[in-house]
């Protein structure tokens, strides 16, 4: 987890990206997509998680027991919200 | 000299490396405990937004959309400078350190101030739910049960923020009397980790509240 220090320019680009995706869910939210624009939305925004994790949280240099716990609590998480919906969508 | 080295950790450890993956791994497992108790929030959102969509999308509308994305801005910028501040660490920059955990701490203030400004003005719109709530439009019942889902979760979420503000307090004053060294700045990492999370739960309450109400 401790490394020496890497070059602090990657942080300004991903900043950057952050915000150009904070516009890009912005724009989309006011453009007619349908029954996209949810997927959209959560695409975004996960994009964006993916992007503080990685580089904020510094996942690129992390040992793979923080990846473990990241992907059991998604797995939960996932069986939370999924099997809610689930039953929300097919019950008669 | 081998006295000093050994203060550094505490007796239970055999390293310095292990209490440092031990430190680490306490607070991603602490992470993925938040994670469920923001997932059940999530869960009720998904559930009444898919039973009242309309009544959703109308609540979502009386929300201000250009506060929350200057919000979302000032977060994500109170993330670099967390991860400047931690660089600052690992350069061995006690000034680095200091001046972006007052910048951190600042932003996040501001995030609040702007979230408080917000709340104020839907109290004076009637839009807190309770007896005086009021909503113009039909359908008030169901948007009721939106605002009730946008305060906890905003709420909570910035009750986050201001422990993650008390939390960088002490670690500025630890910075400033040069406890964070290159080798040995895990309470530094950690308490990154948390606020790096607590922007990530604002990144996916943004677009679920604010923008679901569609303003094509």
């Amino acid at each position: 987890m401790t490394h020496p220090a890497q070059p602090t320019g990657i942080y300004y680009v991903v900043f950057a990206l952050l915000l150009v995706l904070t516009g890009a869910t912005v724009g989309a939210a006011f453009t007619d997509l349908g029954p996209l624009s949810a997927i959209v939305a959560i695409g975004i925004a996960t994009a964006k998680a993916l992007l503080v994790a990685y580089f904020f949280m510094d996942l690129r240099h992390g040992s793979r027991l923080p990846a473990f716990i990241i992907a059991a609590s998604i797995l939960w998480l996932v069986l939370l919200v999924g099997l809610t919906m689930i039953e929300t969508a097919s019950r008669q | 000299m081998e006295g000093a080295v050994r203060e550094a950790y505490a007796h239970q450890f055999r390293s310095l490396e292990e209490q440092r993956e031990s430190a680490s791994l306490g607070m991603w497992l602490f992470l993925a405990s938040e994670v469920m108790f923001f997932g059940g929030l999530f869960t009720a959102y998904g559930l009444y937004h898919s039973a009242y969509p309309a009544a959703f999308a109308a609540g979502s509308r009386h929300l201000d959309v250009t506060l929350g994305a200057v919000n979302t801005v000032v977060l994500l910028g109170s993330s670099l400078a967390m991860v400047l501040a931690v660089d600052g660490a690992r350069r061995g920059s006690r000034r680095r350190q200091v001046v972006f955990l007052i910048l951190t701490m600042l932003l996040g203030i501001v995030f609040l101030a702007i979230k408080t400004a917000e709340y104020l003005h839907k109290f004076e719109e009637g839009l807190a739910p309770g007896a005086s709530f009021t909503f113009p439009e039909p359908g008030g019942r169901e948007a009721q049960l939106f605002f009730f889902l946008y305060f906890t979760m905003t709420g909570v979420h910035a009750v986050h923020m201001a422990a993650g503000i008390g939390v960088l307090l002490v670690l500025t004053v630890r910075a400033a009397r040069g406890r964070y060294t290159p080798e040995h700045h895990g309470g530094l990492e950690g308490a990154g980790l948390y606020w790096h999370f607590v922007d990530i739960i604002w990144i996916y309450i943004f677009p679920l509240l604010y923008l679901l109400g569609a303003r094509h």
